[in-house]
């Protein structure tokens, strides 16, 4: 009886320290939280042209850490991810970010009617074309929230 | 097994949908918290490739349904859920 008492209190315990804790998933989420205000903050609020450069720049930034974090947690899983999630995320995301873009490239090659908030606010600071559109192939997924 | 896979198995349905405190916050699970942030992330990326496809006259424009397939895909994960669900049941 005490035995399990004991028990219990030890996994009451561990699932406190689990909740306080930052583990890497409630480090990976904060991130993709942060993304997302960041980008919703550069859509709909007037922020000073500065502050607005800054969210743009930092995005990539915030990405290569998610993906950091993404890497170790895969590496640590103790199973595989079941192949048919896996294989509609791949088509999903990467599939349709690629898809968009080469269409997007082909039909406006200036990127002139470009709406995407991040791309635009990269234009407005003078950046070459070539720069923004190697940032949209490794930013891109990040940015559709 | 819905609020489980929403990472709420801990929260009543009022908390689960209805955050109203940082403590009632912090007793969802990151972990499946997460995965269903990326369910609806991935399937906001349908959006992509209609928008490719619209590119190339391949499909006509008929405005953003991202919300409905959002939705479609999360319900595609409860299903996928309930039936691993069923298969670790029976196995186990």
């Amino acid at each position: 009886m005490a035995a399990t008492h004991g028990r219990r209190v030890e996994l009451a315990e561990a699932q406190l320290i689990e909740e306080r804790s930052l583990n890497p998933i409630k480090l990976l989420f904060l991130f993709m939280a942060s993304g997302i205000f960041g980008l919703t903050t550069v859509e709909y609020v007037k922020v000073p042209e500065v502050l607005r450069l800054a969210i743009v720049y930092f995005m990539p930034v915030l990405l290569f850490a998610a993906l950091v974090i993404s890497a170790i947690l895969y590496k640590q899983a103790p199973l595989s991810i079941p192949t048919f999630p896996l294989g509609l995320g791949v088509f999903l995301i990467v599939g349709g970010v690629g898809f968009d873009m080469v269409a997007t490239v082909l039909h406006t090659p200036t990127l002139s009617g470009e709406g995407n908030v991040v791309a635009v606010g990269l234009f407005n600071s003078g950046t070459l074309l070539g720069s923004c559109i190697s940032m949209a192939l490794f930013a891109n997924p990040f940015s559709q929230p | 097994m819905v609020k489980a896979g929403l990472g709420g198995q801990d929260l009543t349905w009022r908390q689960l949908f209805l955050t109203a405190s940082l403590k009632e916050l912090s007793r969802y699970r990151p972990y499946l918290l997460f995965w269903f942030a990326v369910v609806i992330l991935a399937f906001s990326f349908v959006d992509r490739w209609y928008f490719g496809l619209e590119w190339f006259e391949w499909v006509p424009w008929m405005g953003s349904k991202s919300a409905l397939v959002i939705l479609f895909g999360v319900v595609i994960y409860v299903l996928w859920l309930r039936s691993e669900y069923k298969q670790w049941s029976k196995t186990s």
